[in-house]
């Protein structure tokens, strides 16, 4: 692993988010907990309305309320208090006013559709230079300049800095977009699925590109994926979303060489591999499970082939079965209580 | 980009030849002989069949209108049968009255009902979004002249602010600025508000605030060029729709303009008039529109690229 100082940037405590639709309540994340340290890189992998989404916008204090409601939860961003929740159960979240001084500065974030998160009648490098400006207070012109060193950091001309985002390809607007998230030199950068909408060799640029700015910047990342693939590249450590829940935690080695939830162990299966001929791959069988209509027991019972009777009986504690591998499975609490 | 303002331009033409087509065909099958106005009520046949012929009304229609085509690209509008004036400088001396009238009423329009329309946007589905729908929904239902009545009897009668009729002075224009201006408030006000909603959901407004810009910069900086475009285009119709429409606002406040030209003009049969002042209006209104269509090219810049890459693909 690199070298870090240990210090923990950002620190998430029993989040739980819940959106207020008229037809019900989504349980979109239900309890999770994680830390990231300076240097660090965290993958979140999880199916379609895991809530993965949910987790970083509630870090950048930007769920839209309504729907959205926060129930319970701890944000700490070095030192920061995003979100807390004092004994009573009061939630208080930080102030608009003051989120604008961290947004786009300690924390900022990466959208998944590179296609629209630029403004289609800006020029990019003023949409670059906007973020420095707001943050680093310094003439426009030295925060044009400042752009420029950023668009050539993201491998784009300078050139280019007054075209707009409709004369760019889907690669080179995803590298505007990483350039605004990490002009201010952010301590935490949230990437949603960074890549989900780019081809693969342009994935392969734009990882490439942001492993080495993450590491000369030294930023914490928080991957939102759904691609192990890139988990495997990218990260450090690794959680696996289920419904909403953290349902396996640990570094790389422990989650692809010793997967041990059900869910995960299906996900590998899932992966089609070059060295082994199969005929066809291995599904995880049924449905995501609906965060409208979650079970009380473990919600991944449903479809989990090691499924057992008392798997129905009540929600599964996140135990560490080794150091720093944790898991939600009711088969390794039995086994560590039998220890 | 010259290129696609002269191909617009030349554009004009043959919607000016529909217009005018449209105007003869429209003349041709309207009852009512101008004739009767022309000559004292106890002339004999002949000498209305001597003054139909003086005005060419005998020719074939077909023949009429090459002549008057004709005519028209020379700059030549014909004559009024009542003044014995050329229609042109008629019209142009009181085109101001209704330009001054119509660049007003679009003003405060504007000036109204575009913040009305982003403060309600901002505050989709409150009391007071509901109070500011309804509101700009009252003013869109009442007709002109209802309106204008409700105006002159309250700020020219009661309070005494404005003239009730006529021009004696610029705040003549005030009242039929206001009542026009009302009218059209709602579209302004109901594009504009949708034109955000729709906006405000984009990707790029949630980079904004991820960027840490205050909101009010990410309404002015981020959304409004975008949302400006179904706003632009809705002046140019409006604009249209005012020199239509001006007829009855001259009318009531007593105003000498181009609407109460044609509106008079209708009545007495005078066609030299009625055709000119439509072509007249109708040349207007697609001057308007071209010029909203190049304001487009400067809010959107994906259209400027489509039209330069556009004129390029032609030719490779």
């Amino acid at each position: 692993m690199k070298e870090n100082n240990n210090k923990t940037v950002v620190s998430v405590k029993d989040l739980c988010v819940h959106y207020e639709t008229h037809e019900g309540i989504v349980e979109a994340v239900n309890g999770v907990s994680f830390d990231i340290k300076k240097g660090e890189c965290l993958g979140l992998v999880g199916e379609t309305g895991a809530g993965k989404t949910t987790i970083a916008l509630s870090i950048m204090n930007l769920l839209p309320h309504p729907p959205a409601h926060v129930i319970e939860g701890n944000i700490d961003l070095d030192g920061e208090k995003i979100l807390s929740t004092d004994e009573n159960g009061k939630v208080t979240e930080k102030s608009t006013k003051e989120m604008l001084k961290i947004r786009g500065k300690k924390v900022s974030m990466i959208f998944q559709d590179p296609m629209t998160a630029l403004n289609p009648v800006r020029f990019v490098g003023d949409q670059i230079a906007e973020v420095i400006q707001l943050h680093e207070h310094c003439s426009p012109k030295d925060a044009m300049l400042r752009a420029c060193e950023m668009m050539e950091k993201v491998g784009i001309m300078p050139e280019r800095y007054k075209e707009y985002p409709h004369q760019f390809s889907g690669g080179m607007k995803q590298r505007i977009v990483i350039a605004i998230a990490l002009a201010c030199k952010p301590d935490l950068l949230l990437a949603d699925e960074p890549t989900t909408a780019l081809d693969v060799t342009i994935q392969a640029q734009v990882l490439d590109m942001m492993r080495t700015l993450q590491k000369e910047q030294e930023t914490a990342t928080l991957m939102i994926t759904h691609d192990l693939g890139i988990v495997a590249e990218m990260c450090d450590k690794c959680a696996i979303i289920y419904a909403g829940q953290i349902v396996e935690y640990g570094t790389l080695a422990h989650i692809f060489d010793n997967p041990l939830h059900p869910y995960t162990i299906g996900l590998m299966d899932s992966i089609p591999s070059l060295d082994k001929d199969v005929h066809r791959l291995t599904p995880i069988p049924g449905m995501v499970a609906d965060p409208m209509d979650l079970p009380c027991y473990c919600s991944f019972a449903d479809r989990c082939i090691k499924c057992r009777e008392n798997c129905r009986q009540g929600d599964p504690e996140l135990i560490e079965v080794e150091p720093g591998h944790w898991v939600r499975c009711f088969q390794y609490q039995m086994k560590k209580g039998a220890l | 980009m010259a290129k696609f303002i002269l191909r617009r331009v030349l554009l004009i033409i043959p919607i000016m030849l529909g217009v005018t087509l449209i105007i003869f065909i429209l003349r041709a099958v309207t009852p009512g002989d101008p004739v009767d106005q022309l000559v004292s009520t106890n002339a004999t046949e002949e000498e209305r069949e001597a003054k139909r012929e003086e005005l060419g009304l005998n020719d074939p229609l077909v023949l009429q209108f090459v002549k008057y085509v004709a005519n028209v690209f020379t700059g030549n509008l014909g004559e009024s049968y009542k003044t014995h004036q050329p229609v042109l400088s008629e019209i142009l001396q009181r085109f101001p009255y209704t330009l001054i009238i119509c660049f007003g009423s679009v003003i405060i329009g504007v000036v109204l009902g575009v913040p009305l329309g982003i403060y309600s946007s901002l505050r989709q589905y409150t009391w007071i979004d509901s109070v500011i729908l309804i509101l700009s929904m009252v003013f869109a239902a009442c007709p002109g002249f209802v309106l204008a009545l409700l105006l002159i009897s309250g700020f020219s009668v009661k309070l005494g602010w404005f003239p009730a009729v006529g021009l004696p002075n610029a705040l003549g224009y005030v009242l039929p600025m206001v009542t026009i201006g009302l009218g059209s408030l709602s579209r302004y006000t109901r594009i504009t508000r949708s034109s955000f909603l729709e906006v405000i959901r984009q990707d790029y407004i949630t980079t904004a605030r991820a960027k840490g810009q205050t909101e009010r910069k990410i309404i002015w900086k981020h959304a409004f060029r975008n949302a400006a475009i179904p706003i632009a285009s809705s002046i140019g119709v409006q604009i249209g729709n005012q020199l239509g429409g001006a007829l009855i606002v001259e009318t009531v406040f007593g105003i000498p303009g181009i609407g109460k030209y044609i509106g008079d003009a209708i009545t007495s049969r005078n066609f030299p008039a009625i055709q000119g002042g439509v072509l007249f209006l109708a040349f207007v209104f697609t001057i308007v529109n071209l010029l909203v269509d190049i304001s487009f090219i400067y809010i959107n810049p994906r259209l400027k690229s489509g039209i330069i890459s556009g004129g390029k693909r032609k030719h490779a």
